[in-house]
């Protein structure tokens, strides 16, 4: 069938015909879904990559192991044995002395090769700046915690003693890259070489121990080693690998990688339709050129060859240039990720690109060409060769089977396309009938809305003059095609829209939540007769601190003196009841809580002091409500207390949040610490120095380079989505250009009558810029309905968040559309004015 | 000896349906006859003009004979083969072959140059010498200056020219052609009539030619009147 001649004919003519915009339409939108899922599966890769990184220094290897006991030794030959690092760790609690005084400690012994990613932060002096470190205490020495050295009096070369044996101090240990972050009191910490344990004694039979094992190496080694390893494993053994190593980051840039899919899927799936339109439009338009060619001798099956292969062309050379704008857009958004991890180091290479993330984009193109630029081609083998004699002979309307044929075969391109980019056939599902409900209601919206503008416009159009009347005449007389106009055109700005408004909400409702002067250092283990002092030492700096709150540790064990474990169901995995819980007291309502139920206590009696004000997500789970009593146990003792009020907590304000809040004097009979938190901008960061000296036995927690970078993963991440709403919208672009020129031969050819008649060439171009710049402002006026419907759906209903109406698109989204589609139309229109009339009157004979 | 029948219809008739018509009592089937029961042999090198007022069925008769259509009644043979016995591959083949088309409205490929648009069959069908034959009957009828250029950089007069040069250029055995002067003036039109008959006489073709001019069916060895679809 196919044979040289047939493809030398095809390519030269395809050639020639390339500046047929139906091509031109055909091949750019091509391009825009090559581009588009080259770039988002490039950069899904390399976000998974920064995922294991940052989980890795996270915790300081690929993957841990943590046990209460040693492990059998094999089970480490047998990691080294596959090419995996290991290296482990041994954690317990222990008394520090120096000379007469002494200092409860978490001693830390470690293996010569920890940690075996990222590395320590250690320094020679106290509170001097750290240094990167990639060894351990040597045998013999210890490293110590700074708020050490002024506790116990201590410097760089004092001899200290842990046990039984002897260290020399010999760095000051700043962090570790495993520590994590943990509001429960953390003993300062102490590090020493494992080969040191036996000599100190201290680690006897049932000494509580946590043992850490480290395993380092491929990815396809550390899954053998973690197939080998789990039937060997018990309930007390616990594996954690990448995503449990730093949950939130992984979170993040999960949820930023399922926004770029997302957004990626949306540009295809407008790609497509550009591509169904314009390839429909083309096969139309080569009905004739068919006819000749049936004339000139070729056969059905030869011309559907040479066409089918000028769509093969056309996608091989969309794929080839769409690969290389993917790949330089990586390259692009990459450069911005890794600010985020320098360690990472250097610029990304050529051979760090995958290729099986390039072949999504072949495999696109190739089910986007078959499913939707195939069809209509196919078609054209029924035009009959008495069409060059006759016009009116043609390949016939498309029979139902026909059509269900094409519509068959563009939703089967569009479940693969979903399905390849997703690989979940639930999403796939949902995505699709959300797409066709939406379509539905557009479709409605739209009806409606061009109904009162046919019905309005037709009055305004003889007031506004012969241009306006033309326009508004011309919509009502193509009242279904408007109709149909309004619907894409929507569709398309909607989809760009609620990729705007989603990136632009998420990143404003994160900065509101997260004022710039949000607390960003915890301070805990403040002992009550500290409390004063701690105020002044802050006062006297001018700190303001979200206030000094009391800390009792206990553990709820009753609801309606049923045990928690009875009364509430294991699936409901409720990890309050599993632990202790900070326990707190107070008069007044904290600032950033609100009672949804019940009433808060002001100056309660005696009887009164046993109530409690629960957390409403923790009361939701309890499944609890007001008069409920919960029983807790505090050191040896049970209280029982009634639910009095049940309120809204911040999570996120940065500020000592509770789940219960007990009445002054409910729990004054326990020993208590105080909790607060603080804003320290990086100049007064130096502060922290001297309070450590004042205070060493509070504990601060500095989580504003946390903020930091998450705030940086926002705003780096955002840029790289800025890149796929650039193609989103050259796919809405190409889907309006596409639309307008389905009809752009008949306006010709009104045009032309029009001229011959004597109107103006003036006359005629403002009226299409009117006609299209109605269509467009009553579009960008649908699409805001469906992107502000979609956006309320999917914060509220989905994310649980609060909506809030985006003003600022109702006015600018129907203006700028009504403007950029009313200025298309009368782009590709003017030529009507350019051409002498005959010429166009005749080619359309 | 006789020469032998290139063209043979034989009670030739066609009916096209319209759309139907519901009364009151029935739904009427419709159909037109657009011809009916024409007969007719053409010899070799033969030339037959087809004439009769608009509407009259020229056309119509021109595509069954072409084998573009296919007849609701009787056969045509071409070459002794029952074009209706033919699939619509067969017939396309028989085109390659022998058949050269002149249309009214030229049919030229307005992306395709000249030279690209008389090359076209002789590439089709592997003529490696394809650019040569095409330069030369472009020269025969006087376009050798115009090779590049394209449709819409001819005059009507031209365009049909280049469509001339590539209906001989595949030298087929038999020429149709409909209204080939139609849409050209008549001092151009004469030209272009002129150049037509000095070819098809140098390249011993049979041809056939719908035309509503008189004086150009004269030009031809038999005429054919068609009035309400029928010879007269």
């Amino acid at each position: 069938m196919m044979n040289g001649r047939l493809i030398k004919t095809s390519a030269k003519l395809l050639r020639k015909e390339f500046r047929q915009r139906e091509l031109k339409i055909l091949f750019f939108a091509a391009l825009v879904s090559v581009a588009t899922v080259s770039l988002v599966s490039l950069l899904g890769d390399h976000l998974q990559r920064l995922i294991v990184h940052s989980s890795s220094q996270f915790l300081a290897a690929d993957r841990q192991l943590h046990s209460p006991r040693s492990i059998p030794g094999g089970w480490l030959e047998t990691a080294e044995s596959m090419g995996i690092e290991t290296a482990q760790t041994l954690s317990f609690a222990s008394m520090l002395f120096a000379g007469e005084q002494m200092q409860l400690v978490s001693v830390k012994a470690v293996s010569d090769r920890y940690p075996l990613k990222g590395s320590l932060e250690t320094a020679l002096k106290p509170f001097a700046p750290s240094v990167a470190t990639y060894e351990v205490p040597a045998p013999g020495t210890i490293w110590l915690n700074p708020r050490l050295f002024p506790l116990l009096s201590v410097d760089i070369g004092f001899v200290v003693a842990v046990g039984d044996k002897d260290f020399t101090v010999s760095r000051v240990l700043n962090r570790e890259p495993d520590v994590g972050f943990g509001l429960s009191a953390l003993a300062p910490r102490v590090m020493i070489n494992i080969a040191d344990l036996n000599a100190t004694g201290v680690v006897q039979p049932g000494s509580r121990l946590s043992w850490n094992y480290l395993f380092s190496g491929g990815e396809g080694a550390l899954k053998a080693l973690e197939l080998w390893l789990k039937p060997r494993l018990s309930r007390s053994h616990k594996w954690v690998g990448v995503k449990e190593g730093r949950p939130a980051i992984a979170s993040s840039i999960d949820k930023a990688e399922t926004y770029l899919l997302l957004g990626g899927s949306l540009a295809v799936l407008l790609a497509c339709v550009a591509i169904a339109m314009s390839s429909r439009q083309f096969a139309e338009k080569q009905a004739e050129t068919v006819a000749l060619l049936k004339t000139l001798g070729l056969k059905g099956s030869q011309l559907v060859a040479i066409f089918a292969l000028q769509v093969i062309l056309l996608g091989l050379a969309a794929g080839g240039l769409g690969t290389l704008l993917g790949i330089g857009g990586f390259m692009m958004g990459v450069s911005s990720l890794d600010v985020l991890f320098p360690e990472l180091n250097n610029s990304l290479q050529w051979h760090d690109i995958e290729l099986a993330s390039l072949f999504v984009g072949w495999l696109t193109v190739a089910i986007v060409m078959i499913t939707f630029a195939l069809p209509p081609v196919v078609k054209l083998k029924a035009v009959p060769p008495m069409r060059v004699l006759r016009k009116e002979f043609s390949a016939g309307a498309y029979s139902l089977a026909y059509n269900g044929l094409i519509w068959g075969c563009g939703a089967t391109g569009v479940f693969s396309l979903l399905y390849l980019y997703s690989s979940d056939w639930t999403l796939v599902f949902i995505l699709l009938l959300a797409f066709l409900l939406l379509s539905l209601l557009l479709l409605l919206i739209s009806w409606f809305v061009m109904k009162g503008v046919v019905k309005g416009g037709s009055i305004v159009g003889v007031r506004a003059g012969s241009f306006a009347q033309l326009g508004i005449a011309s919509i009502i007389r193509r009242r279904w095609q408007s109709v149909f106009q309004v619907l894409f055109f929507s569709l398309a700005l909607m989809l760009l829209a609620i990729i705007y408004l989603t990136r632009t909400s998420l990143l404003g409702d994160w900065q509101s939540q997260l004022p710039a002067d949000a607390p960003n250092h915890f301070l805990i283990n403040i002992n009550e007769a500290q409390v004063s002092e701690v105020n002044t030492y802050f006062d006297r700096e001018n700190v303001e601190t979200s206030g000094l709150y009391p800390m009792v540790r206990g553990r709820l064990t009753h609801i309606n003196s049923m045990p928690v474990k009875v009364a509430v169901s294991k699936d409901k995995n409720v990890n309050a009841l599993n632990r202790e819980l900070n326990l707190t007291w107070a008069g007044e309502l904290p600032s950033d809580n609100v009672i949804e139920q019940g009433a808060w206590w002001y100056a309660p009696t005696e009887q009164e002091v046993n109530r409690v004000s629960v957390e409403s997500t923790l009361a939701e789970k309890l499944n609890v409500s007001l008069g409920d009593h919960l029983t807790f146990t505090i050191g040896d003792q049970k209280i029982d207390v009634e639910i009095q009020s049940i309120r809204t907590v911040e999570w996120d304000s940065m500020r000592p949040n509770f789940y219960m809040i007990f009445p002054e004097g409910a729990l004054a009979n326990f020993s208590s610490s105080y909790i607060t938190s603080v804003y320290l901008n990086p100049n007064q960061k130096v502060l922290l120095n001297e309070f450590s000296r004042s205070f060493p036995t509070i504990t601060i927690l500095e989580i504003d380079q946390l903020i930091e970078q998450i705030q940086t993963i926002i705003y780096q991440v955002s840029s790289v989505i800025e890149l796929i709403m650039y193609l989103i919208l050259a796919a809405a672009v190409l889907v309006v250009i596409a639309l307008i020129n389905i009809s752009m031969g008949e306006r010709y050819r009104e045009g032309a009558l029009l001229r011959t008649l004597g109107a103006k060439s003036k006359l005629i171009v403002w009226s299409q810029f009117v006609e299209f710049g109605v269509i467009g402002f009553v579009s960008g006026v649908v699409a805001v309905i469906g992107a502000e419907l979609v956006v309320w759906a999917v914060q509220v209903k989905l994310f649980n968040a609060t909506f809030n109406w985006h003003f600022q698109i109702w006015l600018w989204l129907p203006v700028v559309s009504g403007l950029l589609i009313g200025s298309t139309g009368f782009y590709l229109v003017r030529k009507v004015t350019t051409t002498p009339p005959l010429s166009i009157l005749r080619q359309n004979e | 000896m006789t020469e032998p029948f290139v063209i043979k219809a034989q009670n030739l008739s066609k009916r096209v349906s319209l759309a139907a018509r519901a009364t009151a009592r029935t739904t009427e089937k419709r159909s037109l006859q657009i011809l009916s029961g024409i007969d007719l042999e053409i010899k070799k090198g033969d030339s037959l003009a087809i004439v009769g007022r608009s509407g009259s069925g020229k056309t119509t008769l021109l595509g069954l004979l072409a084998g573009l259509d296919l007849p609701s009644d009787g056969a045509v043979y071409i070459l002794d083969r029952n074009l209706s016995s033919m699939n619509e591959d067969q017939r396309a083949e028989l085109r390659a072959q022998y058949i050269g088309f002149i249309f009214q409205s030229f049919q030229l490929l307005p992306s395709l140059s000249a030279l690209e648009n008389v090359m076209l069959p002789l590439e089709l069908r592997g003529d490696k010498r394809a650019q040569c034959e095409a330069g030369e009957f472009l020269a025969r009828v006087g376009l050798a200056e115009r090779l590049d250029h394209y449709p819409h950089q001819l005059s009507g007069g031209e365009q049909q020219r280049v469509a001339i040069a590539r209906a001989f250029a595949c030298r087929p055995s038999i020429l149709f052609a409909d209204e080939p002067t139609g849409n050209l003036d008549s001092e151009t039109g004469q030209q272009v009539i002129e150049l037509l008959f000095e070819l098809n006489q140098a390249e011993h073709t049979t041809l056939v030619m719908v035309t509503h001019d008189d004086s150009l069916a004269k030009k031809c060895k038999h005429v054919l009147r068609i009035d309400g679809g029928r010879s007269v």
